[in-house]
């Protein structure tokens, strides 16, 4: 009878050990919910990893000499490690459910009229580090499933591709989802 | 034409890869008996190794309590050239980051971001080092050959700083410091005095009395990005010289409202005025629509009675100042967001805490 439990114990052993310690799970599964009611939540996965931000980050939708410029930008800091994720639109008026495509950036395109994805990554800060833009040849998109000027809400999804400024490196944005309040 | 103009700004941007520099600065004037420091970060334009356009920041209130592994605290000027970039503004972008957040010198101005080695000291103490950093620059345009004057940008309390600094240096009648400015812009600046709610303050110094000088003990917890503080931590901050300063209402350990060390700086920063031979410049952070607060005059800031787990405050505290973040919290000086999370784990344990906005003055 013993050995019967000290198998069972040792049997219990094997089923509670996983073959691949690095696995910690899906990543999407650390992502926030996809939502529309301004939890001020956002993510997404930056090349498979998952990224997010409390979401009180600065976010606006704003009417400047009349034009709408809005701006969605996360961002990780610790002291070393530095992380930035911005989404920005100039001279754009948005409409729910419209798909915009992010495809600029300020290097190539100056001043422009648009939209740009960008991500940013450092592990110290002094040494520099890499800068991600959208360009004509690697795009993104983003649709706001909600824009409520009124509640100042805004929610949507995005995903895009960007390029490394200096070296050319590729990274990959995807299950991008936001749901913010904003400034105007 | 367009071609080449592409290449150069490739070249550019290799070249452009340098670095941020760093330099100490001492005042040259003491207060009460002791000389003030800084320590530079300079992202120099065009790499060039020379000071000819500056634009000095002087950073804001640093807690201390966050980003332990920055050797600057807080603010620097990765975080400046950040919320820079977040701005989604071209022109701004041109004129301090040239666009790109992690390459240095491909800006139109010579940042000058101040570190203060010692935040929380003294403001007169710390306008002297500034008055020192704004001399440093000055010669270091000199060497270069340069006329251009400065702008000075003084962020929360540097703003106050600034103000008394550059006043300071116009009525000292000291030929040698004359600094030399053409704009000065003060950013979200208590010139007035910072306000952290009463209610606050003194639950602060109960949950001090309560474990941190009790058989209780201290407790460090969380705050932000695997930062840690402690009760006696957030209680050392109060007792610091510029938070006696700049809290128009400010609570002793002992309980009792004292404003005199606030009342004697504000009376000596109105008599020293604004500075006279710059254009000044003032932006206010918050709702510019004349939308009041969410909360009225004596409302509840929060209440939490009975039995419960310590983490239920935490989270009643996060829903009422909103999910804090490190940024939120490092620029925070004056909302209560330093006392987040001040709770461990899921202890049980009585609580009657209720800390209420103040009545109508």
């Amino acid at each position: 009878m013993k050995n019967y439990i000290t198998y069972l114990f040792i049997a219990i052993a094997f089923l509670a050990c996983d073959n691949d310690d690095d696995n910690a799970g899906n990543p999407l599964d650390l992502l926030p919910p996809i939502t529309t009611t301004g939890e001020n939540t956002i993510g997404c996965l930056v090349n498979g990893e998952a990224f997010t931000d409390s979401g009180l980050m600065n976010n606006f939708y704003q009417f400047v000499d009349g034009n709408y410029f809005l701006a969605i930008n996360m961002n990780f800091n610790n002291g070393k490690l530095s992380k930035n994720l911005r989404i920005q639109f100039r001279r754009l008026e948005i409409d729910e459910n419209q798909t915009y495509t992010l495809d600029k950036n300020d290097l190539d395109d100056g001043d422009f009229t648009g939209a740009k994805g960008q991500y940013t990554y450092s592990e110290d800060f002094s040494q520099g580090g890499l800068q991600f833009d959208t360009n004509m040849e690697f795009i993104g998109q983003v649709i706001f499933t909600k824009l409520d000027t009124n509640a100042n809400i805004m929610s949507g999804t995005f995903e895009f591709q960007a390029k490394e400024i200096t070296s050319g490196e590729i990274i990959t944005i995807t299950n991008g989802r936001f749901d913010l309040t904003f400034t105007k | 034409m367009k071609n080449y103009i592409l290449l150069f700004f490739t070249l550019l941007r290799f070249i452009a890869k340098a670095q941020i520099f760093t330099e100490p600065i001492t005042a040259s004037k003491s207060f009460l008996g002791q000389f003030g420091t800084a320590t530079l970060e300079i992202d120099d334009a065009g790499n060039d190794s020379f000071i000819t356009k500056p634009l000095i920041v002087a950073e804001g209130f640093d807690s201390g309590l966050l980003s332990k592994e920055n050797e600057f605290g807080e603010n620097d000027i990765t975080r400046f050239n950040t919320t820079v970039l977040n701005s989604n503004s071209f022109d701004l972008n041109s004129f301090l980051t040239g666009n790109t957040e992690l390459i240095f010198g491909d800006q139109d101005y010579d940042i000058i971001y101040i570190n203060w080695d010692n935040p929380r000291d003294f403001l007169q103490r710390n306008a002297f080092v500034l008055e020192q950093v704004i001399t440093w620059v000055n010669q270091q345009k000199a060497i270069a050959g340069s006329t251009e004057q400065n702008v000075v940008l003084g962020q929360s309390m540097g703003g106050v700083l600034a103000r008394y600094a550059l006043a300071n240096m116009e009525q000292d009648n000291d030929p040698t410091t004359n600094h030399d400015t053409k704009l000065y812009i003060s950013h979200d600046a208590p010139h007035l005095g910072a306000n952290i709610p009463i209610g606050i303050q003194f639950m602060a110094r109960h949950l001090a009395d309560q474990f941190v000088s009790t058989p209780l003990g201290d407790f460090s917890f969380e705050i932000a990005d695997d930062s840690e503080a402690s009760i006696k931590d957030i209680n050392g901050i109060f007792n610091e010289p510029a938070t006696q300063q700049l809290l128009g209402n400010y609570i002793t350990p002992s309980f009792g409202l004292d404003n005199a060390v606030h009342n004697t700086w504000q009376t000596e920063l109105q008599s020293k005025g604004y500075p006279t031979q710059t254009r000044n410049i003032a932006l206010s952070n918050g709702n510019h629509c004349a939308n009041p607060q969410d909360f009225s005059h004596s409302a509840s800031l929060f209440q939490m009675n009975g039995k419960a787990r310590s983490g239920l405050l935490t989270d009643m505290l996060g829903a009422f100042l909103g999910k804090t973040d490190d940024i939120a919290m490092a620029i925070a000086f004056n909302e209560p967001a330093l006392l987040l999370g001040f709770l461990p784990g899921s202890s049980k344990f009585n609580l009657d805490f209720n800390a209420k906005a103040l009545p109508p003055a």
